[in-house]
């Protein structure tokens, strides 16, 4: 193939892995910028969503569409219901305490990923694919489901910037995020959008989860990489910056998945790792953050 | 609605801030509270609000007891805090800030408009992120967002705090005409002129307790008191 088709390709496959790396990341981000917290256990809400996929898509009859449409609702579902139940079991007792809150999450996402392994198990299993169609260009065939995923997450994406700048409950989440005592003494129950940010950040990651499940198959392993690339695309963009956010995890997607096809898989985490410390050093409040006093 | 704060106790973690203090201020009425930094003029308030919980006593709107309630019903109870240094959310617009103070009680729109009649120049900002506005204007902001509210009991701490005297004089003619709305009013404020010019009385506030209440007409800017509870 010549270089011009391989780099489209390339530039293909960046594109899927930069949408399902900005889903889970905007997850971890908008729990930080929030709630002001690290949830060490995103990555295990990424694998609970694929895994409850899996288990939707066999436990559905009919077509696999069905069962695909039936995951992509109730995966994101269960692991904000899970992470909402973590939240007031768990971090609202810590007080939201940043270092508590760490050690805490680390202990959730182990209870979690070892709950997958022994009700799921250890073997790494395929979700079927909603459709089945390539798309022919001239120089290959492309599989119509991963543009699919890009153009999904693309609108997941529209659908959570069109919340918090949209309407009234994101305007309380950006007030609860600039300020919690203050936004209570206007009347908002901070306790109440904290439980929904980190359900709707674990939500975010478990949609990621879904789409990607037909691609790389569900393990109860799979929690470990996204969520030391959201951590890089988080630290990148900025935390509580959305479009850096989004920006952050194309940059890297896209490395990822071009050094990936040109050279090796390996050669795309090591540039992004070396990002994020040039990054850390030059620019601790990331690309588009900003500065904290 | 009247509020009452009686023998409250409270402050932040061990450390005991509030030893007692107690007072009521009727509608209409402006109550200054006046002391030295750290005598508790700023934590009575917040413990009003619910931010600061109290350890024991009573803090009741009319019948209500509102140091029962969780914090975020405070407001929606009635009361409304105008808090030291504005806290207003700086990366949200004018008009932004001033939805969160009507979702606060769900009011129509009409009483924003009436709150903006208070400070006409916000009308020209309200797209503007609050925290790119001057001084002045912020606190405008921060008054108007709390009369989003439809607050019967305003708390206002230090609203005139590093603002030019044009905008003092503005401020102390809101503070005037909301008394006149029936609005009881706790000011928390460190210029003697300012509370002798708005104040009906004035609450010496030292070491977490009130040491005297007097009158403000009774008052001058040279009286004892001034010298002995705020030190100046």
């Amino acid at each position: 193939m010549d270089l011009g088709p391989f780099l489209f390709l390339a530039t293909l496959e960046g594109l899927v892995s930069a949408a399902v790396l900005a889903l889970t990341a905007v997850g971890l981000g908008l729990v930080f910028g929030v709630m002001r917290v690290v949830n060490v256990a995103h990555g295990e809400f990424f694998m609970l969503g694929a895994v409850v996929a899996w288990a939707v898509t066999n436990l559905m009859p009919g077509a696999p569409a069905l069962g695909f449409v039936a995951a992509l609702a109730l995966s994101p579902l269960a692991a904000a219901l899970v992470a909402i139940a973590a939240d007031r079991a768990i971090l609202r007792r810590l007080d939201y305490a940043p270092e508590a809150v760490i050690v805490a999450t680390i202990g959730l996402g182990y209870i979690l990923q070892q709950g997958a392994l022994s009700l799921y198990g250890p073997e790494a299993r395929a979700v079927a694919a909603p459709f089945s169609f390539r798309i022919q260009f001239p120089w290959f065939g492309y599989s119509g489901y991963k543009l699919a995923v890009i153009v999904f997450a693309a609108l997941v994406l529209t659908g959570v910037w069109a919340l918090l700048t949209r309407t009234k409950i994101g305007l309380v989440m950006r007030a609860t995020q600039w300020d919690r005592e203050t936004a209570t003494a206007f009347g908002i129950d901070t306790d109440r959008v904290y439980a929904l940010v980190f359900g709707l950040g674990a939500g975010l990651a478990a949609t990621a989860a879904v789409l990607v499940a037909p691609i790389s198959q569900a393990h109860y392993l799979m929690g470990g990489d996204p969520l030391l690339l959201s951590f890089a695309v988080v630290i990148i963009g900025g935390l509580g910056s959305l479009r850096g956010t989004v920006i952050a995890a194309l940059l890297i997607g896209l490395t990822d998945g071009i050094v990936g096809v040109f050279f090796a898989p390996t050669l795309g985490k090591i540039l992004a790792t070396l990002l994020v410390a040039l990054v850390l050093v030059f620019r601790p409040q990331g690309l588009f953050g900003r500065k904290t006093a | 609605m009247s509020l009452t704060v009686t023998n409250l106790h409270g402050g932040y973690g061990a450390v005991a801030v509030l030893h007692g203090i107690g007072f009521t201020v009727a509608p209409g009425e402006v109550l200054c509270l006046m002391g030295r930094n750290g005598a508790g003029k700023s934590t009575t308030l917040k413990a009003i609000m619910g931010l600061v919980r109290a350890t024991s006593g009573e803090i009741r709107l009319d019948a209500t007891r509102l140091d029962t309630l969780p914090a975020h019903d405070v407001p929606r109870a009635g009361v409304a805090w105008v808090p030291q240094g504005r806290r207003l959310f700086a990366e949200l617009t004018v008009a932004e800030n001033l939805e969160i103070g009507l979702l606060t009680r769900q009011s129509p729109p009409e009483v924003r408009e009436r709150a903006l009649e208070l400070f006409p120049r916000l009308r020209e900002r309200l797209t503007q992120a609050s925290g790119t506005l001057s001084g002045g204007e912020q606190q405008m902001l921060a008054i108007a967002r709390a009369l989003c509210t439809e607050p019967r009991v305003l708390l206002l701490d230090e609203p005139t705090e590093g603002l030019q005297p044009s905008m003092i004089a503005l401020i102390h003619d809101t503070v005037v005409r909301l008394k006149a709305t029936g609005v009881a009013t706790v000011l928390v404020e460190q210029r003697v002129d300012a509370a002798l010019t708005v104040a009906d009385r004035i609450a010496f506030v030292d070491r977490g307790r009130i040491a005297a209440t007097l009158p403000a007409a009774g008052l001058d800017r040279s009286a004892a008191e001034f010298r002995e509870w705020v030190g100046v």
